[in-house]
């Protein structure tokens, strides 16, 4: 009897522990999530960014929840973009799914297959929403057949970034806005050169985006059906022109010494950019969102330019990269609309411009750089406004729309091994048809299984 | 002679422990280390200071994270050590139809990898509402075909006579299990538990799938979650966080290597 009591006191010990460590720790560490007071509707909200611009993202949605007494916005953030997307497939119609999502552009063709979204349009028809303050070729990028599918909320663009103290020390003349291929090559063989290789010119990431947008900026579509928007795509553009061009101007560099390999992969990504802050890079290409990192770790002045487009082809503008918000279906209407409150403030004027001036994203919304916030981060640095000026200069077509398709980020990979394969010195027309190859059959395989799911028949009717 | 030989052989461990042990000490080295110098490649800096430590206990959820590991670890080891010793005192000491059978069957399962489950796991998990929570990241753990052969092959080790002493002294099945058998298999017991601890504290692929929020988030996809894709990464307090997560694991090992030896090899050999 005695020892069964003291059974019973230890069991009932730890459970007393154990309920006060569970709501010390919840409510002392400092977590992600804030939990909603009683009340407000709940609208989950899951997010893909991270690190310092996560902090801003909640920084956004902690003002969105105390400006209003209606909604509570609860911002999770769920690991990169395949993976929030995944999740999102994964706990569909159950209770811990979200109402609103951040989808990038390459998971749009299946979240719009997945068919469990409400269209912006909706929203935007039933409120009168002025549509004219975002930017054309933002929206044009999350419109099919005329149908905003989804808010677009980050949005960036690839830019080219070069130190300049490294090009007025080796007396290399400053590059124009819009530089073209033999500028670019030019100034990468002088930095190499007259730095007696302490410098390397010039590098293009191992990353298929990064030759997506050079392909952009030359007119040139990634999918036929007008880069998937007009209808599902059927065939791959890879072993074009426009990609043999790119090549062919990086395999110049690779032979001439002036471009520096890193790789590819996140530590690819983070070692170029170790490389251009600590001056051992003169020139690189990246997300305009990488600025605010930049700006906070190089010691020297750097210039910001367009990407550049080979000579003689004239600069078509890139496609936005980035990601949107979509409102999904399966939710209560009361809870769908809190959704869409949030999007609409987090695309209004003052909290792009906040958004632009602290992560490098561009604004969505035009009137933004009319906000204090962001007029002061540009008189910092004059940089922030090269995106915009490269996003404003280009023309509005299906290249610029960007390409759209389920097998985005398969064909990511199959384009990633033809570059590897290029930057080894391999033949850039076989490396890329066998990549067109593999992308065809990746395309073919998806759309005979899935085709009645990814066709967007229903859009627009 | 002697000394020579024996000076050369302890050389060449301590080299191949460094050896082995260089990404750790790398790791221990870095977390002491400012971001900016190890960005830049300044190992050899000397500013070494505890301050990504504080960064990480204040600035990220760490402490939630190793939390939440804690508890579903040790919900899940309570789990199996009552419902795996139960098991295996059916396999060991009862008699009944089909017993072979049955253990054959039990076995086959533990051929079956658990990624191999996840997918009804995962529905079955979803139907009962328990993602992101607690119940959904422990019960699906609560027995393992493992832990009961394991514990099999330690109680038949169990001499008879015991058994029938206890009879005799009229102990229940209960009684005879948690008085004679769990004290005599002792070692065995910790290693499983310890061992049970281990695995999950160190589970990535189910908590990954199943956690959606911080609030039940365990530790390694915690420590993955730190890290981002696309923007700066804060190498420093990502490592000093991939250490404290670290250690229990390491205090587990020091503490529980004697038994580890000893109950691993206790089921191996029938003596």
């Amino acid at each position: 009897m005695k020892k069964w009591m003291k059974w019973v006191i230890a069991l009932a010990a730890t459970v007393v522990v154990f309920i006060i460590g569970n709501t010390a720790v919840h409510q002392w560490a400092p977590s992600h999530t804030v939990g909603a007071p009683s009340g407000r509707i709940v609208v989950p909200f899951w997010h893909a960014i991270n690190g310092p611009n996560g902090k801003t993202l909640e920084a956004m949605v902690a003002r969105f929840n105390k400006s209003q007494k209606k909604y509570w916005v609860e911002s999770v953030y769920e690991g990169s973009y395949s993976l929030t997307q995944s999740k999102y497939i994964n706990t569909l119609h159950s209770n811990v799914s979200p109402a609103l999502i951040q989808i990038d552009q390459g998971n749009g063709a299946t979240t719009l297959g997945i068919n469990n979204y409400v269209p912006a349009q909706e929203f935007i028809d039933k409120d009168g929403y002025d549509l004219s303050q975002i930017y054309t070729n933002v929206l044009n990028a999350y419109t099919i057949k005329g149908q905003l599918l989804s808010i677009p909320f980050n949005s960036s663009a690839a830019v080219l970034y070069y130190n300049q103290d490294l090009f007025k020390k080796y007396k290399v003349p400053l590059l124009p806005q819009s530089p073209t291929y033999s500028q670019i090559a030019n100034a990468a063989k002088l930095l190499t050169q007259r730095s007696g290789d302490n410098v390397k010119g010039f590098t293009m990431q191992i990353y298929d985006w990064l030759a997506d947008e050079l392909v952009a900026n030359q007119g040139g579509e990634l999918v036929n059906n007008g880069n998937g928007r007009t209808a599902v795509a059927t065939k791959a553009n890879v072993n074009t022109p426009e990609m043999r061009r790119v090549f062919t101007w990086v395999q110049g560099m690779i032979k001439d010494g002036s471009f520096q390999n890193y790789g590819t992969g996140s530590g690819a990504s983070a070692n170029q950019m170790a490389g251009f802050v600590s001056g051992k890079l003169g020139m690189f290409m990246q997300s305009s969102a990488a600025m605010g990192t930049i700006a906070k770790s190089a010691k020297f002045k750097f210039g910001v330019t367009f990407m550049p487009h080979p000579d003689g082809v004239p600069a078509n503008g890139v496609a936005i990269g980035g990601a949107s918000f979509w409102i999904t279906k399966d939710k209560p209407a009361a809870v769908r609309q809190g959704a869409w409150e949030f999007a609409k403030f987090a695309i209004s004027p003052k909290e792009q411009a906040a958004w632009q001036a602290a992560t490098g994203y561009i604004a969505v919304n035009k009137n933004a750089l009319k906000e204090p916030v962001l007029k002061k981060a540009i008189t910092q640095n004059p940089g922030l406004l090269v995106p915009v000026a490269q996003l404003q200069a280009a023309k509005n077509n299906a290249a610029t729309a960007g390409p759209f398709y389920a097998n985005l980020n398969q064909a990511a990979q199959f384009i990633t091994v033809a570059m590897q394969q290029i930057y080894a010195g391999g033949d850039i027309n076989k490396a890329l048809s066998t990549a067109q190859q593999k992308t065809d059959q990746a395309i073919q395989a998806t759309n005979a299984v899935d085709y009645d799911l990814l066709k967007f028949d229903h859009i627009g009717q | 002679m002697k000394y020579a030989k024996r000076t050369i052989h302890y050389v060449l461990l301590i080299l191949i422990a460094l050896l082995v042990m260089a990404p750790l000490l790398l790791g221990i080295w870095a977390s002491l280390l400012p971001t900016t110098d190890i960005v830049a490649g300044h190992f050899n800096s000397l500013n070494i200071s505890l301050n990504n430590y504080v960064a990480a206990i204040q600035t990220t959820p760490v402490v939630l994270y190793m939390w939440n590991s804690l508890v579903i670890s040790s919900l899940i080891m309570v789990g199996q050590l009552i419902f795996c010793t139960l098991a295996a005192y059916a396999f060991a000491f009862l008699q009944f139809r089909f017993k072979n059978g049955i253990f054959f069957a039990f076995l086959i399962t533990m051929m079956l990898p658990f990624e191999a489950q996840i997918i009804p796991n995962f529905q079955t998990v979803r139907a009962l509402g328990w993602l992101d929570s607690y119940p959904g990241l422990t019960i699906p753990f609560f027995t393992s075909a493992f832990g009961v052969f394991m514990l099999r092959q330690a109680f038949l080790q169990v001499p008879r006579e015991l058994k029938e002493y206890s009879d005799l002294i009229g102990l229940g099945r209960l009684q005879f299990l948690t008085r004679i058998v769990l004290p005599y298999t002792r070692s065995t017991i910790i290693t499983f538990v310890l061992y049970t601890f281990l695995t999950h504290w160190n589970a990535y692929l189910w908590p990954l799938i199943t956690t959606f929020s911080d609030a039940h988030r365990p530790t390694q996809v915690g420590l993955k979650q730190l890290q981002s894709e696309d923007t700066f990464n804060n190498w420093g307090v990502i490592m000093a966080t991939a250490i404290m997560v670290l250690l229990p694991t390491l205090l587990i090992l020091i503490i529980g290597q004697r038994y580890f030896r000893k109950g691993l090899n206790a089921g191996g050999v029938k003596g």
